[in-house]
């Protein structure tokens, strides 16, 4: 059910990233014309995250608290990656 | 730095965003070592939105492989997160050091590296890591079905100091190189540590999307995310994946590995390219 949701999230992220594209055509001076392919960006750049969150999820439900442990430290590590590159 | 696209340009980046995706799709790899240089060199994109772009492509490969093969056991979570630690603390010390790191240097060996894996994954196209049904997969590996043959397939994860390291070893040069670090891992998890072909481009191109989120979020968060150039490359990136996908299923492991073989050769090249 939640790996139905995933497939679907992609395929409306790449549809609002289209969308987006399409307005930006038609409105080039509208301020609003970029927000769907934000939208789109931003759905896209989640999911991975949530992929994790869910994994972990599931890894804490059937007991298996080394595979938790190691998605929660990919987590922190990928947030410090992030804090360092915007420090340098 | 670039503001205003041109219909050409996104037309251009859209369709080098359908040959990253075959790539991510067909052998796990996140495709920026492809799309960095033809961005860069061939459609005068700066660097900085040229990786940027990259990396919002990336995480639209993953995306597409892990939706596809969802319920197909192709993808090792496991051994994909333990793995993913590894290569993003490495990502970690990566952007610690870059001021200190001689890029010519580190390009030079990276382009011998990728040559010699070339060579190995070619010498190796003919080795299979299947054992029998009734093995046991040990605590890394794993069993699924081939979707050629039908048959169950089960494989156990060997040298696992080896993928660690490697992974570490990916990290790092994925930070410093700009790349994805599916390039140094596949062939190998694939080679030398027992992983079958499919296993391996499948929890690939998983992780890459993980570890590409958080840079793609930092390059968002600056302003250096071009929203039409990215949105064309990810719709060229959705067809391509799939056109990848498609080829993965239908092609022997052999000929993927081939594949892989000439994509390696073709990265030490493009590598040998841009030294500065």
């Amino acid at each position: 059910m939640i790996d139905r949701l995933f497939q679907w999230s992609g395929y409306l992220s790449t549809t609002l990233m289209a969308l987006g594209l399409v307005t930006i055509g038609m409105w080039p001076d509208a301020p609003w014309a970029p927000l769907p392919v934000y939208a789109g960006l931003l759905m896209l750049m989640l999911t991975p995250v949530s992929r994790v969150l869910v994994a972990t999820t599931r890894y804490l439900r059937a007991g298996d608290r080394l595979s938790a442990a190691l998605t929660v430290s990919i987590l922190i590590v990928i947030a410090l990656s992030g804090w360092a590159a915007l420090a340098h | 730095m670039l503001t205003e696209v041109s219909f050409t340009l996104a037309l251009f980046t859209a369709l080098s965003g359908v040959v990253a995706g075959v790539m991510g799709g067909m052998l796990g790899l996140g495709g920026g070592v492809f799309l960095v240089p033809v961005l860069v060199q061939g459609l005068g994109v700066p660097m900085p939105q040229a990786v940027a772009i990259s990396l919002t492509t990336v995480i639209a490969t993953s995306n597409a492989v892990s939706g596809s093969m969802a319920g197909r056991q192709y993808i090792n979570l496991r051994l994909g997160f333990l793995l993913e630690l590894l290569t993003a603390a490495g990502g970690l010390l990566g952007s610690l050091v870059a001021v200190y790191v001689a890029p010519r240097a580190l390009m030079i060996t990276f382009s011998v590296v990728m040559v010699m894996m070339s060579a190995l994954t070619f010498l190796r196209r003919a080795h299979r890591n299947n054992l029998p049904e009734s093995a046991d997969p040990g605590e890394w590996g794993g069993r699924f079905i081939d979707e050629i043959s039908g048959e169950a397939v089960v494989y156990r994860v060997t040298r696992m100091r080896l993928a660690l390291v490697t992974s570490f070893v990916a990290g790092v040069l994925s930070t410093l190189l700009g790349l994805g670090g599916g390039v140094v891992k596949v062939p190998v998890l694939n080679a030398w540590c027992g992983v079958p072909m499919r296993v391996v481009s499948a929890t690939s191109a998983f992780m890459i999307g993980v570890t590409a989120t958080s840079g793609a979020l930092v390059y968002l968060g600056r302003g250096l995310l071009l929203p039409v150039l990215a949105a064309s490359a990810v719709i060229g990136v959705r067809v391509g994946s799939g056109a990848g996908l498609r080829l993965s299923r239908r092609l022997p492991p052999a000929s993927l590995k081939m594949i892989l073989a000439a994509v390696l050769l073709a990265v030490a090249a493009l590598m040998v390219v841009r030294l500065p």
